[in-house]
């Protein structure tokens, strides 16, 4: 009887324990944030002598660019006022944010 | 479609105030774009658009398919060609002034840079160009630029170019290279360190530049409450960046002679703006800084919230509201 109950003692024991311990490992494998999972992002160091290289990745390409090849005139108002005076019609390209800037 | 091109004038101009403004160059967009109407929705007016200064809209059409935009222009050419000449000129009474513009504020003698944003992938250089990518202009006065690089530099100086750092973590280390997103409030930038070492002396030095930036924006709006950019939402995002960048600064011309900065960062979250819900994984992004083209002056996105006493604003936003929320559609 007495063993049986100490069983018991050690059971609840043990139960209460392992309880905690799955407990705190709720707790670990909470999901990561956002900005946690972004602070483990590896970014690349950049040497002096990449410099052209990352500035030739990260600009337009020639094709990607192609639009600026084109002359826009950077207003609606004075582009009508020339299409009036060049007997030309009017082009315009409409954006939220300027089409020349950041759309 | 370039050769096209030189059929029309081309012009291009952001839209919003266009269509939600009153002033004379908003009011003749609206006119020309409804038949002479105000325009009272929030419909969209992006795209491209052919126009007869006296006879309105020839052709409209928004869309990325290069077909349907050749078949917009082919039939805005050949609605041109029916005119007469009285609809090809302006009408007489038409007022075509406008009272603000934000490239107004260009800062002559200071500095401008224009910022390219890239989404990057792991493996960065050696990984596949996104097609993600969008530019902007970044602004500082002569007395900027002079403090932060000032007349009395020489080789081995360090220069301290925290604040120049801020702005750029404020305004253009912005994830936007899906579209248009927020700037950060000044209270949000954890993070803005941006140094020049000065190697070499004389008429002009060579500077190597290194820093880095953290802005950590939370789910509260911490900008001006009136501000125009104040989202109907606001979703916690941040981005983290690392500089590094190479210039030659003719100090007798208090300008710079090549400028190339480079950030690289990472980015999480999103705004209501920036397309970032179709995927929202934090990830990497990479910036370019460099000299802004003498023209067009194209203003920065976030001029208006720069904060500083040089940037002259209108006195009343005029596109903040639309016209029928004003009442103005009884006018």
């Amino acid at each position: 009887m007495k063993h049986t109950h100490r069983s018991s003692v050690f059971a609840c024991l043990a139960l209460a324990i392992l309880s905690t311990v799955a407990l705190a490992q709720d707790q670990d494998s909470k999901p990561l944030s956002d900005a946690e999972i972004a602070a483990d992002l590896r970014l690349p160091y950049i040497t002096l002598p990449e410099l052209p290289a990352w500035r030739d990745f990260i600009r337009p390409t020639e094709a990607e660019a192609s639009y600026s090849s084109v002359d826009w005139i950077p207003t609606f108002a004075d582009g009508l006022r020339a299409s009036a005076e060049q007997n030309k019609p009017l082009l315009f390209w409409a954006m939220n944010g300027h089409p020349l800037g950041c759309t | 479609m370039l050769e096209l091109t030189q059929r029309f004038v081309c012009a291009a101009d952001e839209v919003w105030r266009l269509q939600r403004g009153s002033e004379p160059d908003c009011l003749a967009f609206q006119s020309l774009s409804t038949g002479g109407k105000r325009i009272t929705d929030r419909g969209t007016r992006q795209g491209f658009w052919v126009f007869a200064p006296g006879a309105g809209v020839l052709s409209r059409v928004n869309t990325r398919n290069p077909e349907r935009v050749l078949e917009a222009l082919d039939a805005g050419l050949a609605a041109w060609d029916e005119l007469t000449d009285e609809q090809r000129k302006l009408p007489k009474d038409l007022d075509l002034s406008s009272g603000h513009r934000w490239e107004d504020n260009f800062p002559e003698g200071g500095l401008a840079l224009e910022r390219i944003g890239r989404e990057l992938g792991n493996k960065g250089l050696f990984g596949e160009r996104s097609r993600l990518w969008n530019p902007d202009y970044a602004w500082f006065t002569e007395d900027e630029l002079v403090a932060g690089f000032p007349d009395a530099m020489k080789n081995e100086d360090d220069l301290d170019l925290s604040s120049i750092a801020r702005r750029l973590a404020r305004f253009h280390l912005i994830d936007n290279v899906r579209g248009q997103s927020l700037p950060f409030a000044d209270s949000e930038i954890e993070l803005a360190e941006l140094t020049a070492s000065v190697l070499g002396g004389g008429d002009s030095a060579t500077l190597l530049f290194r820093g880095r930036t953290r802005a950590v924006a939370d789910d509260t709006w911490r900008l001006d409450q009136d501000s125009i950019w104040k989202p109907s939402k606001v979703i916690a995002h941040g981005m983290e960046c690392e500089f590094t960048g190479l210039a030659v600064y003719d100090i007798h011309k208090r300008k710079f002679n090549t400028f190339d900065l480079i950030a690289v960062g990472r980015r999480w979250g999103h705004t209501v703006n920036n397309g970032r819900w179709r995927d929202p994984a934090p990830g990497r992004v990479a910036f370019h800084f460099g000299l802004a083209p003498d023209m067009p002056r194209i203003a920065p996105t976030f001029l208006s919230e720069y904060g500083t006493d040089w940037v002259v604003a209108p006195e009343v936003m005029p596109w903040r509201d639309s016209p029928a929320e004003c009442g103005l559609e009884d006018e």
